[in-house]
């Protein structure tokens, strides 16, 4: 608890400096909290400036224990006084911290035992839902083996076709959807030194497409952020043309990334544009509606340069179109 | 009908600087600019007292001061990191148990 000054001092106080008797001053502050008070009974609001707004809020009745004896006790429903400081007031009194910004800590830091709370708790509803989501995966996966038990895949549909295509739009913002016929678990892609020849000279992971796979599904299992897709098909444009399309069986090269997700580092950011901008053009090529879209996004990573770069192909209209709307994408 | 009447306070807009004024120049006598005067004066001095950590009481009104919220880490769920917000300062306000009367007894009423 902060010193405290007397009632006489502050008088003495302001009184010098207004220039005014002590008397007056003295009046003055008993008059001015009279007359709050009275405005607070009548209106249960006042403002003074350069202090602030004193109002009332309404506390419902609640139960409360009477601390020495234990013994429950109604409290009534009761009006609260509540004290608001002005803006200036408080920028005034947090001038000493002013020079203090909020400093971005690494998350990749372990938490230690002393850490609030919320990091904590944080994690615990992470973990939780990825078990929750696992469970149902699970039972997904369950129910289609009890199908094709009860149903042999001789009686079923058509052997499995080689391709699998895109019947339809992407009905989802961003989100190429890969329909196939039938559904397999996902196997998760085995990292072996780089045989193909590709221009980074860092270890990197190839990936042999399976049925059902798409760049989105590749992406969320090695990079743990499905909307990294582009960043895939920008290193196979040689081996994959459309990237709705993907054959079964095709060696795709997935390059690393520097950073993680969350926290790429500059070249990550700009092979992510550059890989938004190809799926930009060839979904443009192929008239495909929303691929002005995907133009949105690239834009949304704030490395104007990369764009500047094809500035030439850029369609006029989608120009116009990204730099009409708005509001942010969700950025990994 | 009780919450038509709890709203009914709510019509009346708040009670602004200007009726303050109006008020004490008629309690005090003096012109309303000579009030706004004192009351500039008087906020300010309130501010420099606050700012030096030290806290008053006017009586039969409530007690100002301040305390200090330590620095924190916070999550900033939109960009997925972790910050450390630096300290801040509030000002608190604790109504006397005079003021806190009056309002109960009113609270009370409109029961």
């Amino acid at each position: 608890m902060s010193k405290k000054i007397t009632f006489s001092d502050l008088v003495g106080c302001i009184a010098d400096e207004a220039g005014v008797s002590k008397r007056v001053t003295h009046d003055l502050l008993k008059g001015m909290a009279a007359v709050v008070s009275e405005g607070l009974l009548r209106n249960g609001r006042v403002s003074i400036t350069g202090l602030g707004i004193f109002k009332l809020k309404w506390r419902a009745a609640r139960q409360g224990i009477n601390p020495q004896t234990g013994e429950p006790i109604e409290i009534p429903a009761q009006n609260q006084i509540y004290f608001k400081p002005e803006a200036a007031l408080r920028t005034f009194i947090n001038q000493r911290y002013g020079h203090m910004k909020p400093e971005i800590i690494d998350h990749d830091i372990k938490p230690v035992p002393s850490i609030p709370k919320s990091k904590d708790s944080f994690f615990w509803r992470k973990r939780a839902a990825l078990g929750w989501s696992a469970g149902l995966l699970a039972l997904f996966l369950l129910m289609l083996v009890g199908m094709f038990s009860l149903f042999p895949p001789s009686y079923g549909p058509a052997p499995p076709v080689k391709e699998t295509t895109q019947p339809q739009e992407a009905r989802r913002y961003r989100i190429p959807i890969k329909v196939s016929t039938e559904k397999e678990e996902q196997i998760q892609p085995v990292p072996k030194p780089d045989p193909l020849p590709v221009s980074v000279g860092k270890p990197s992971s190839v990936h042999n497409v399976h049925q059902g796979e798409s760049f989105w599904t590749i992406a969320k299992t090695i990079y743990t952020d499905p909307y990294l897709w582009p960043n895939i098909y920008r290193a196979n444009l040689d081996v994959v043309d459309n990237p709705d399309v993907l054959e079964v069986n095709t060696t795709i090269y997935v390059p690393p990334l520097e950073g993680r997700v969350g926290s790429l580092s500059k070249k990550d950011i700009i092979d992510i544009i550059d890989g938004y901008v190809q799926v930009y053009l060839v979904y443009r090529r192929l008239n495909k509606t929303g691929a002005r879209n995907y133009l949105w996004v690239a834009k949304q990573y704030n490395v104007p340069e990369v764009l500047e770069q094809y500035e030439d192909k850029i369609d006029a209209s989608d120009r116009d179109f990204i730099l009409r709307i708005k509001g942010s994408a969700r950025i990994g | 009908m009780m919450r038509l009447c709890k709203l009914l306070p709510l019509l009346e807009l708040l009670m602004n600087n200007s009726e303050v004024v109006k008020r004490l120049s008629e309690r005090l006598a003096l012109s309303q600019r000579e009030i706004r005067r004192l009351l500039r004066v008087i906020t300010e001095v309130f501010k420099k007292t606050l700012d030096e950590d030290l806290s008053f009481t006017i009586p039969k009104f409530g007690t100002f001061g301040t305390h200090v919220r330590q620095k924190r880490k916070a999550y900033n769920p939109h960009h997925k990191t972790f910050v450390m917000l630096p300290p801040k300062r509030g000002v608190s306000f604790h109504p006397s148990s005079v003021l806190k009367g009056h309002i109960k007894a009113q609270s009370l009423d409109n029961e």
